[in-house]
């Protein structure tokens, strides 16, 4: 129904009002394992695989394939090094990766009426 | 939990009952859930942070030592050779303590950055003066504890805001 419609119904015509806090929530993010992945890496600069992979309690695979997701979203930079003759692999969130947390915390922030 | 190869993650969407929210639709208790999840998740520890703020602070005190020590050997030959060979492996193995820890704490790396800048001009600026005043006079011990600390403030102050840092 358009404005005119509506006028000449008689209603008032309904006013589209910002955009719900939700639809700013970013799909990539607000998937419980990678949310927990980016809420982790969010507190450093870099981390160990491992580590992350104790923190989010889930399997090396799991993981893998996770990050491979947030990475793949430009979110998550992944590294490949050596400590002594041991390989090992750091992840740290991109700046894009850390605007977009920020921006899926403040819209869970908005929903949650804080 | 841990070891699991359930992939529980997501790109599904959950059925929300009566209302009461889904994944793509958080209800409000589900959102402060989340952010209460978000502000309690930590990779970072404080044994790396320390790890890290000590190599950092050790870095400025090793910076500011040479300085003093090379002004008090200028010129004596193989003292020099020594010096620096030392100052080399020291500062090669101050950068190499943090490769051993498991997270690298928030701004660290923008702390070390941001202090190495005046470290490094203080160290030029305090060899210049050194070698300006010590061509007439012998520059007394004071003033070369006085130059090696000034020279060493700016990564030491970053060390202690990088152990402080995870401690708030």
């Amino acid at each position: 129904m358009s404005a005119a419609d509506a006028a000449a119904a008689g209603s008032a015509p309904r006013r589209v009002t910002a955009v719900h806090a939700r639809h700013r929530l970013d799909e990539v993010i607000h998937a419980p394992v990678r949310f927990s992945i980016t809420a982790a890496l969010a507190s450093v600069d870099e981390a160990e695989f491992a580590t992350v992979r104790d923190a989010v309690e889930v399997s090396d695979s799991v993981l893998s394939k996770q990050v491979s997701t947030l990475e793949a979203a430009g979110y998550v930079k992944v590294r490949k090094g050596y400590v002594g003759k041991r390989p090992r692999t750091w992840l740290s969130l991109t700046r894009s990766g850390r605007t977009a947390y920020e921006h899926h915390l403040a819209a869970l922030r908005e929903i949650a009426g804080a | 939990m841990r070891g699991s190869d359930h992939d529980d993650t997501t790109d599904r969407t959950e059925t929300g009952r009566d209302g009461v929210g889904t994944m793509t639709h958080p209800s409000p208790e589900e959102a402060r859930r989340q952010l209460q999840a978000a502000s309690n998740a930590s990779v970072g520890s404080p044994r790396d942070a320390t790890v890290h703020g000590l190599a950092t602070a050790g870095l400025g005190v090793l910076v500011g030592a040479y300085v003093a020590v090379s002004e008090v050997i200028d010129g004596r030959g193989p003292w020099d050779h020594l010096a620096l060979a030392g100052y080399a492996v020291l500062l090669v193995a101050l950068c190499l303590v943090p490769r051993g820890t498991r997270s690298r704490p928030r701004h660290t790396r923008t702390a070390v950055r941001r202090a190495s800048v005046p470290t490094v001009l203080l160290a030029f600026a305090a060899i210049f003066v050194m070698n300006a005043w010590g061509h007439t006079v012998p520059v007394a011990p004071g003033y070369l504890v006085l130059a090696a600390s000034v020279v060493a403030a700016p990564l030491v102050a970053a060390g202690a805001t990088i152990v402080r840092g995870t401690r708030r």
